[in-house]
Parts: C-alpha cells; sequence; structure tokens
C-alpha cells in the first residue's frame, strides 16, 4: 500500500478514523528558482553543477545576494529547504575570490557540527581547491590546534569551546581574527532563555575581539520556526539582521493528523496506552515499507517504542536491524552509522527522542509519528517538519497521551494550527549574566571607559568588579588584574557536562556501550534498573556513583523499569519579603530530585509486575526563587479544589514570568505546596533552573504587581472555558473551576492598598 | 638573600608609566658556589648558542595564561664587560604597557638567545601575546632559546620528585633565600599595589625575580658543567636522565657510563627497562654482543623485570645478533613458561616460537641439504 491509501484507510475505516481528531491536508507548492547570482565565482557554479544542482531555490539566491550586500542573516525555512547552502555559497564563494578570508561556524552540539563538516568538506573536495575545515572542540588533539588556528578558512566550533578556550587565547588565533568576515550561526532558536542570554554576551566578546583585529564580520544565522526569528537573531548578535523566511523549496502533499486513542474506561478517563497506538500506526508504515520516525517524550519512550516496532518487525518477517533508536547516550559512532542508514534507505524506521529534532540530516522521511505532544507549538513543528519530501505525499501524526495537555491539543486543533510557535526569548543584559561576562571580557581585552559593550551601561558593574579586585581602572580603561581564568567559572548551560559510561560485562572484555548525564542517571542506571539501549535489555548489576559508572549486563526480561524521582523545595534564605494581599518573598533555595522507588513494569501491557527501592544520593541545586504565599482568606476551597487553583495560578505565573524576566519557560520550575513547611501556608514556587540562579527569581518578585496584573490580563482575555495550556493549564489538571478560583486569587492578591504609592503623589 | 655584595646600588630610570631598575654584580660574585662569571661560561656548553645571551624571568598577574595576564616585571639579566647586569622592566601602570613593551622589544633586539626556566610554556608565550595586544612587532620564534626547565625534568624529576626552582635550589643549588615572597602571592600584591600605590609592598617581588635569575644563570652553568664533565658530578641526578641528554648530545660513551651507574639503584620496572634498553642499543650500535648478552642475563639477579621480558630479550638477542635458532628458542620457551603466557604480549612470544621452531629445524636440516 502506498502512503496515500493507507491515509484513506484511516479515514474511511470506522474504528479509526473516530480516533482522529484532527485531519489536515496542506497542499503541495512548487518550487521556484533563481539563476546562479551574477556575481557568483564561475567555479563553485560550475562545482554545484557537478553535484546536480544547475539552479538555486529563491531563499538562497535571496541568502546569496543579502549577504553579498553586507547584511546580516536570519534564514528560516523548513527542513530539507536547502539551508545549509544559504551559508556555505557566500562562504565559498568569498574564499576562492579571497583565499584569506576566514569564517567561524557555530553549531549548539557536536553531532550537529560533524554532520555539516562532512557535508561542506563534500563540497569543498569537489571544488579541488585547498579550503581547510576544521572542527575545533573538546576532541581536537593538541597537537592539530596549531594548524588549526593558523591554516582553518572554516573553523567548526560550538559556542562554549568559543568562551573558554578561543576568546581568551584570541592572540593565537590572530590569522582567524585578523580575517573573519563570516560568522554562521546554525540552529539559532537553540540560544534561548538563560543559555541564549550567555551566548549573546559571548558573540558581544567575539564582536569587540574581532573590532581589536580590525575585522566587522557578518552573520548567517538559521533557525527552526519560532515566533519572532528576526527580533531574537537581532538580540542575540546586537546587529540589525535581514530575515529570509520565504522558502524557494518545493513541498509535497502533507497531512497531518491528529490521533487520539480511544478510551478504554470512561470512568477512569483511561485511553489506551499511546505507544500501542503508536505501535499501530508506525508498523503499518513499516509493513508497507514507507519510511518513518517516531518520536518519544523521554528516552525511555524512545526505547520502548524501538523494542515495540522491532518486535512488530520481526513479527512481520522484517530485519529487526531495519528498526533503530536514536536518542542521548548513544556512542557518537553508532549515531553516524544509525543517520547513514536513514539516509541510505536500510533503515526503516527510528524511534527517536528530540535529539533528532535538530538538523542532524537523515535524508527525507515520508511519514513522522509524535508519541505524544511535546510541549511546544515550535517544537511540534520541528518534529513533524521531520517528514516531508520534496514531491511525494508526506504525512504527520500527533498521538496523544492521556495528560491533560495533550488531550487539550487533540481536543482543541485550532489552539495548534491557528497560534504562531512560541518566542525565544533572551536577556543578554540580565546582570549577574553581564557581570560573569564581563569579567571574560576584561580579561580579552581591556576595556574602555566609552566602550559600548551593553546598552544597559557597565559602568557600575565594573566599579563593583574593582571594589572585588577583579578589575584596576586606568588611564579611563579598565583591566584585568584577578589571578583566575574567569571563562572557566562562567558555563553556558546549566545543564552539567557530568555522565554516567555504561559498561557491559556480559562478555569477558568489558565494553563500554553507551553513556548518560549526571542528573539523568539515577532514573536510568540505578542498580536493578532495565536499562535499554538500541531496543536491547540490560540488567544493572551495579552503579559506582564516585567513579561514575554503571556496569550492566545482556539481559532478555519482559519488563523494563520506571524510576520516580520526588522533587522538593526548601527554603534557605529568605532574600526580601513583602507582606501584601498576598504576601511573597525571593530567596535562596535547595531544589532536591530524590529517586525513591523503580516500578517493574511488563512489555506491552504497561502491567505492574513489581517494584523495588533506589538507594541513590538524592541530587540537588542551590539555586533561587520566588514564592508567593496563598492566605487563608483567599483561599477557603476544599483540599480538591485548592489543588486545582494552585495548579492553576502557578501554570498561569509560569505563563507570564518568561515574558517579563526574559527567559525560556524552561529556565524555570514550579513547586507547589498544599501546607509548606516554610509558610505554613499553601505556597507557589517558581524556581530557577539554573544553579544559583541568574537574579530571574528577584526580577519576579520586584515586578509583583505587573506580573499579578498580568496573569489576570491573560486569564481574562483567553477566550477557553475553564482553562488552557495558554492561560491556568488544561481543565482535566485545573479542575472545573480551576480557572475562575485563580482569577480570584489573583484579584484577591491585587487588593488596592489603602494608600497611594508615593510615586504616584504629585509633587 | 643571598646577594652577598653589589658593586653598584639600585638605580632606576623612571618615567612615568613604567620604570627600568638596574643593579649589578661582578663577574666573580658566588652563587650556589660558582662564581657568575664561571656559571656563564659553563653554561654555553649546553646552549643556545648566541653572540650575546640574555637570561629572562618574569613576573605576572596570573599563572593561568591567557590574554587577561599581564606581565608587569620583566627581569633581563647579561654579561657586559666588567659586570652581570640585570636590567628589570617594571610597569607601574597598566596604561603603560605598550610604552614599556616597545623599550623592551628594543633591549631583547640587543641579544641572540634566550634562556629561561619554564619559558617555552610561559614567559615567551605570554610576552608574546602582551607584544601582539600592544600591537607591537617582535617574534619570538625566531630567537634562539633555551628552556633551562625541560633539562632539569629530565635531570632530578625522578630523582628529587619534581622539579620546581624551589626544590632544586634546595637539594642541587643549596641556595636558601630568606624571606622570600612566595610565587602564589605576587599577584595580589601587585594589585595590592596598583589601588594603593606603595611601592614598598613590591621591593620583596623584585628581590624575587632577581634571585630567580641568579638561580637561573647557575642551574644554567651546573648543567653545562654536568655535560661537560659527566664522570665528575657528585650531586642527586637521575643518572639515567643525563645519560641520555648525553646520548643526544653525541657523547656515547659517558651516557653509557652514566646508564651503568643508573642500573646500580634502580628499582622501578618501567624506568629500569627502558635504562637497560639504552644501554643495549649502545653494545648494540658497538657490535659488542657478549656484553648485550651480559647485560640481559644479569637482568635476571634484581628481580625487578619481569623474567619473561628478560628472557624475550635473550631470545631477540639470539635469533638476531649471534643468530642461533636453537638458544633464542630456549630462551623463548622459558619466556613462555615464566609467566608469559599470561601477559598480554602473549601471542608475540608465541609467533616468535613459531618462527623459531622453524628456524630451529631449518638450522638443523642445514648440514644434511647439502649432500641431496
Amino acid at each position: 500500500m502506498m502512503l496515500r491509501q493507507i491515509l484513506d484507510r484511516l479515514h474511511s475505516d470506522p474504528s479509526r478514523s473516530s480516533r482522529i481528531a484532527a485531519w489536515r491536508e496542506l497542499p503541495a507548492t512548487p518550487a521556484r528558482f533563481a539563476t546562479f547570482p551574477a556575481g557568483l565565482e564561475p567555479l563553485l557554479a560550475k562545482t554545484l553543477a557537478r553535484r546536480g544542482i544547475t539552479q538555486l531555490y529563491t531563499h538562497q539566491a535571496e541568502s546569496y545576494d543579502a549577504v553579498r550586500g553586507g547584511q546580516n542573516i536570519a534564514v528560516v525555512t523548513p527542513t530539507a529547504s536547502g539551508k545549509t547552502l544559504c551559508y556555505n555559497l557566500p562562504v565559498l564563494d568569498h574564499i576562492l575570490k579571497e583565499p584569506a578570508t576566514r569564517a567561524l561556524y557555530l553549531f549548539p552540539t557536536k553531532a550537529l557540527s560533524a554532520d555539516q563538516v562532512d557535508e561542506l568538506q563534500g563540497l569543498i573536495r569537489t571544488l579541488e581547491r585547498d579550503i581547510k575545515t576544521f572542527t575545533y572542540d573538546g576532541d581536537t588533539p593538541a597537537s592539530a590546534r596549531r594548524a588549526i588556528r593558523a591554516a582553518g578558512h572554516v573553523v567548526v566550533t560550538n559556542p562554549d569551546m568559543l568562551h573558554t578556550a578561543i576568546l581568551p587565547h584570541h592572540t593565537k588565533w590572530l590569522r582567524l581574527f585578523e580575517n573573519l568576515r563570516y560568522v554562521v550561526i546554525d540552529e539559532l532558536h537553540q540560544y534561548r532563555g538563560v543559555f541564549g542570554s550567555h551566548v549573546g554576551n559571548v558573540i558581544r566578546r567575539l564582536r569587540r575581539i574581532c573590532r581589536f583585529y580590525g575585522s566587522d564580520p557578518q552573520f548567517i544565522c538559521t533557525s527552526a520556526t519560532i515566533g519572532n526569528p528576526q527580533e531574537h537573531a537581532e538580540r542575540l548578535i546586537g546587529a540589525p539582521v535581514h530575515l529570509i523566511a520565504d522558502s524557494g523549496a518545493p513541498r509535497g502533499e502533507k497531512v497531518i493528523a491528529f490521533i487520539n486513542p480511544p478510551v478504554l474506561s470512561r470512568e477512569l478517563g483511561i485511553r489506551r496506552d499511546t505507544l500501542m497506538e503508536v505501535r499501530d500506526l508506525t508498523g503499518e508504515l513499516i509493513r508497507n515499507g514507507i519510511p518513518a520516525i517516531v518520536f518519544g517524550r523521554s528516552r525511555l519512550a524512545a526505547e520502548l517504542l524501538t523494542t515495540y516496532l522491532r518486535d512488530h518487525a520481526v513479527h512481520h518477517g522484517r530485519a529487526p536491524e531495519s528498526i533503530q533508536g536514536y536518542r542521548a547516550g548513544y556512542l557518537p559512532s553508532e549515531r553516524r552509522a544509525i543517520e547513514r542508514g536513514l539516509r541510505e534507505g536500510e533503515i526503516k524506521a527510528v524511534a527517536a527522542t528530540n535529539a533528532l529534532e535538530l538538523g542532524i540530516d537523515i535524508g527525507q522521511l515520508s511519514a513522522a509519528v509524535l508519541a505524544g505532544y511535546p510541549g511546544t507549538i515550535a517544537s511540534t513543528w520541528q518534529q513533524m517538519g521531520r517528514a516531508g519530501r520534496t514531491e511525494e505525499l508526506s504525512a504527520a501524526f500527533l498521538v496523544a497521551t492521556s495528560d491533560p495537555l495533550d488531550q487539550y491539543i487533540v481536543h482543541h486543533p485550532q489552539y495548534f494550527f491557528g497560534h504562531s510557535p512560541e518566542q525565544a526569548l533572551i536577556n543578554p543584559d540580565n546582570l549577574l549574566v553581564l557581570s560573569s561576562h564581563l569579567k571574560c571580557a576584561a580579561f580579552e581585552l581591556p576595556i574602555g571607559e566609552t566602550e559600548a559593550y551593553s546598552p544597559a551601561g557597565i559602568h557600575d558593574i565594573l566599579l563593583h568588579l574593582q571594589s572585588q579586585k577583579i578589575v584596576h581602572e586606568d588611564g579611563g580603561t579598565w583591566h584585568y588584574v584577578a589571578d583566575r581564568f574567569p571563562a572557566e567559572d562562567v558555563s553556558l548551560r546549566s545543564a552539567s557536562t557530568e555522565n554516567v559510561v555504561i559498561i557491559d560485562e556480559t562478555e569477558p572484555v568489558p565494553q563500554v556501550i553507551g553513556e548518560i548525564d549526571l542528573p539523568a542517571a539515577p532514573a536510568f542506571v540505578h542498580e536493578d534498573a532495565i536499562y535499554i539501549h538500541l531496543g536491547q535489555q540490560y540488567h544493572v548489576d551495579r552503579l559506582d556513583w564516585d567513579q561514575r559508572k554503571a556496569y550492566v549486563r545482556r539481559v532478555n526480561v519482559d519488563y523494563y523499569t520506571d524510576a520516580e524521582i520526588a522533587v522538593a523545595i526548601t527554603v534557605l534564605n529568605e532574600d526580601g519579603a513583602a507582606r501584601d494581599a498576598l504576601p511573597r518573598a525571593h530567596g535562596e533555595v535547595v531544589v532536591t530530585y530524590r529517586p525513591t522507588i523503580f516500578k517493574k513494569l511488563k512489555l506491552f501491557t504497561q502491567e505492574n509486575v513489581g517494584w523495588g527501592k533506589i538507594t541513590l544520593p538524592e541530587t540537588t541545586i542551590h539555586t533561587t526563587a520566588a514564592w508567593w504565599v496563598l492566605p487563608p482568606a483567599l483561599t477557603t476551597f476544599e483540599l480538591d479544589r485548592l489543588q486545582g487553583a494552585l495548579t492553576a495560578v502557578s501554570h498561569a505565573l509560569l505563563n507570564i514570568a518568561p515574558v517579563y524576566v526574559m527567559c525560556d519557560p524552561r529556565d524555570l520550575g514550579r513547586v507547589y505546596e498544599i501546607r509548606s513547611p516554610h509558610t505554613a501556608l499553601p505556597t507557589i514556587y517558581l524556581y530557577e533552573r539554573a544553579p544559583g540562579g541568574v537574579g530571574l527569581a528577584e526580577r519576579m518578585f520586584r515586578l509583583h504587581d505587573h506580573l499579578i496584573r498580568a496573569a489576570i490580563e491573560l486569564i481574562e482575555a483567553c477566550e477557553c472555558e475553564a482553562g488552557c495550556p495558554s492561560c491556568v493549564g488544561p481543565i482535566l489538571e485545573v479542575g472545573n473551576t480551576g480557572k475562575a478560583d485563580a482569577l480570584a486569587v489573583l484579584r484577591g492578591g491585587l487588593a488596592v492598598p489603602a494608600y497611594a504609592p508615593i510615586s504616584s503623589v504629585p509633587a | 638573600m643571598a646577594i652577598a655584595r653589589t658593586a653598584r646600588p639600585p638605580r632606576s630610570l623612571s618615567s612615568s608609566g613604567f620604570e627600568i631598575r638596574r643593579r649589578t654584580w661582578p663577574l666573580d660574585h658566588v652563587h650556589a658556589r660558582m662564581p657568575l662569571e664561571t656559571a656563564a661560561a659553563l653554561g654555553r656548553v649546553i646552549g643556545p648558542e648566541a653572540a650575546r645571551l640574555a637570561w629572562l624571568d618574569t613576573e605576572t598577574t596570573g599563572l593561568a595564561g591567557g590574554t587577561g595576564t599581564y606581565v608587569f616585571l620583566v627581569g633581563i639579566a647579561a654579561v657586559d664587560d666588567r659586570d652581570f647586569v640585570l636590567t628589570q622592566y617594571f610597569l607601574r601602570h597598566l596604561s603603560a604597557e605598550a610604552e614599556m613593551l616597545e623599550v623592551l622589544r628594543d633591549d631583547l633586539r640587543t641579544f641572540d638567545g634566550l634562556v629561561t626556566f619554564n619559558g617555552a610554556r610561559f614567559d615567551l608565550p605570554l610576552l608574546q601575546t602582551r607584544f601582539l595586544l600592544s600591537r607591537i612587532r617582535y617574534e619570538f620564534e625566531n630567537a634562539p632559546h633555551l628552556d633551562v626547565m625541560s633539562l632539569a625534568r629530565r635531570l632530578w624529576h625522578r630523582r628529587l620528585g619534581g622539579y620546581s626552582m624551589g626544590l632544586l635550589e634546595q637539594m642541587v643549588l643549596h641556595v636558601d633565600r630568606f624571606e622570600d615572597v612566595p610565587g602564589w602571592m605576587i599577584p595580589s600584591l601587585y594589585v595590592q599595589y596598583l589601588t594603593c600605590g606603595n611601592l614598598d609592598l613590591l621591593e620583596p617581588v623584585f628581590a624575587h625575580n632577581a634571585a630567580d635569575l641568579l638561580s637561573l644563570i647557575s642551574l644554567h652553568g651546573l648543567t653545562g658543567e654536568m655535560v661537560t664533565h659527566p664522570s665528575e658530578v657528585q650531586l642527586p641526578v637521575d643518572w639515567s636522565g643525563l645519560g641520555r641528554l648525553l646520548d643526544q648530545r653525541g657523547n656515547c660513551d659517558a651516557a653509557a657510563e652514566c646508564y651503568r651507574t643508573a642500573l646500580a639503584d634502580e628499582s622501578d620496572p618501567g624506568a629500569r627497562r627502558r635504562t637497560v634498553t639504552a644501554l643495549a642499543r649502545y653494545y648494540r650500535r658497538r657490535r659488542e654482543r657478549q656484553a648485550l648478552l651480559e647485560l640481559w642475563e644479569a637482568e635476571f639477579m634484581p628481580r625487578i623485570l619481569p623474567a619473561w621480558q628478560v628472557s624475550e630479550r635473550l631470545a631477540m638477542i639470539w635469533e638476531w645478533e649471534f643468530r642461533v635458532a636453537p638458544a633464542a628458542l630456549e630462551h623463548t620457551e622459558r619466556a613462555l613458561a615464566e609467566d608469559g603466557l599470561s601477559t598480554p604480549h602473549v601471542s608475540r612470544l608465541l609467533r616468535r616460537r613459531d618462527r623459531l621452531l622453524r628456524k630451529s629445524s631449518a638450522q638443523l636440516d642445514r648440514p644434511f641439504s647439502g649432500s641431496k
């Protein structure tokens, strides 16, 4: 059967069509071409022709022209629209014309940069010119670094390496900086929130070093679809950007369907398991030879799907190797092999986490199946964009879970199709972020009194750094005088880079089969866990926490394990408090993640067949939080309703806060307590996920009235009846009264003070 | 301070932002039990080759390196006609850096060779960075340079457990520094000076820099002396390291003597294997097969090297030097019997045995093969 027939049958078979919650058909768009630009180096045109490219898509030509015209650009076009040529073309063209030209390519992850270097090098090989591209990251051997610094035309790296290894040693990169014409920032949308704010400062530092060497590079950015690509790019690089969003690449017809698994028990609101539903749907695609990608929301989901789909494939006489998994923690060589297998068609289906959401080249697949709503409109489009062919029909399915959020989305498809994707927010002028990068900037080059490092002004910060003997002012210039190497103390990402190595001891010679990041390790490789890697089960015999090693053995059992982690918050210190209608405070907290138990669940049926205790140290992050105390007067509800109200208020605050403190929703976490040990009352906490915090909590505290007012406006303006993800959260989570109760609580919190604030009294 | 007397008091040329201090010692001033003049002359043996040599040491605002570390004091020592001259370039104000570096650059250009202690990895790259940042053209890469630390590492690391200047002064040079300011304090003293302007704070740092340079000259001389007269060395030294140094300089006989001395009390298996191997190489080059054989045979006794390893080497000697396959085979069998089976090199031993079995039968056959 062809994909179209499968789709038709989905429609016509009543038992299956009843599951379809939404069905959209996006018509095919023909390609729009442009001829090679007049100024294009003839050799490059010839080489492209040899690779089968005789004309450009309009957005590629537009990119080339804009870059040649001296503009910074941000290209926002779909997956597989030939985005890489938008930067490779002007960069190679310039290098061919002026061989001294240098370019810096920044990718957010190593896997991605490896992929892009391969593609670029392929193009260069066909050019038969001596153009050198190098990857400079933590894996680059010391012996090769010297050559890269002196001779690399294109240096491929990531923001972390730029921050700690390249900028603080810029004199060693003299050739690069003197001749730097282009900075390519791929996957721009990744740089949002606190991480993006850090990267924005790294780029400020990069630009001032370029100025020192007399260069002024142009920025070429690419991004997945976000709500505010141009604004985001401009904030990140601190310069005007020309937006290129009109893709000339052809698109085949595409069907998007939301699938809601049937209800098994109406009383309990239980639906058929999403993974089984996904297995059946994907199984049908696989049986018919239609290449598909399946997205699980967690690593466990991706592995279970791999297991189920392999099982299904074997049942239907297909090789289990034609089904693969893909997630963080696989060895780089495994990842490469899977990517290649997908491109070359040996692999028919892959069950992945959002690790594959990035621009990793896996060719074009006919179908994408999302096992659960990924959480944001933007990443849903990105995952669905993985299926898409230039001419033929493709399909993307979102299979809902029973989670309130998923149920909301499938019941209100217009919420998804009608809203623009989320905005990426950054605040490079966040005081803590800014001042930590000012140290690095001063280390790299003395800071002049009149230097416009940040529109926020830096004089006071420099004075403060002087009082700490970190900088010293002399002759109108601030010099770095501390003993420490500042970049090492500033981590761009809040996630720890430590990991646990997983060692298979089945054979006499133990073998490393993968790794897992430290924060996730307690849930996945605790003792007696079943760790699944590429569909193969392993029993964790021993977890050596101190050595960061997990010893596993291959097993074949009919269950998997799922760990439960309890999140708790403890207030250490109140830095500030206000006793209004809605008492609130901010201060230092410890957030504790404590692995408690694991359940043994039967494969396929999810039947609970046992459990065990996890004895591992809890992981804690020391950070800052803002919290709101709901006084008895505002919360005269019974317990269930109170819980709904707390959920609703915290959801609304979490929805609105990132806009006001300019961060990403992922930068904040929320916890609420029916009766907080600290305040002895119902309390809502919003805490910062970055260890130590970057001052977001204090800003939330100070913005209190704005925040509460904005939350009220948000809820009032929302057209939903009794709660949706955009306001207080889906009704299934907050209950029928959640929305109204939240409004009441927030309005009560804004009770007009008995006296006018001093600022409003006329002088 | 170990500086006994100075012919002339310190003198300083002060401009606004930086300062040049000069101080001299007579050529016969004794430091580390050696007149400076002698040390300078002995040092020439080991290099670098230069008509006018300078010893250089810097004090900085940090040890991390990178662009944000300032060099606030550069000491350059040199011999002139009558004196030993130390010139110290001191940065009074950070904003005067370029000004100072320009004068320093002109001074550096009068030399054609540099001696430092850890200059290859620290002082010179750091100064290079400072020149670049001040947009001053100067390339250290063009000048011959000897980093005495690389020699010290070879000569003393294993013997003393380190090779810092402090340790070498104590154990090798026998120099006592009274009231010396510890190196890690220097950056903060300078920052303190920057804020309060009290130069007295830094007097100990100037003295520290001077003492470092005197010791550098002595150490340079001492290493020169050691490679010139290795047989007269009385100091604690890693004989193996000295041997290798001599080997590199082409003085193979003296090197061999050092290796023999080293073997008298070398109990670390790895180091011992390397030293025996180096000495064996010497014998092999001179075709002293008997000495080669005896050298390895003697290695059974101290029981430091694993017996299978000694046997394997003996097998190699019998196979390739003497070309007597049966004797080689016997040693190979012995290596396998002596725990050779449990080494990771077992397959190498087995391959050797197979080959020797073939060779042995061929050697046994040979007398008859001609009479066909």
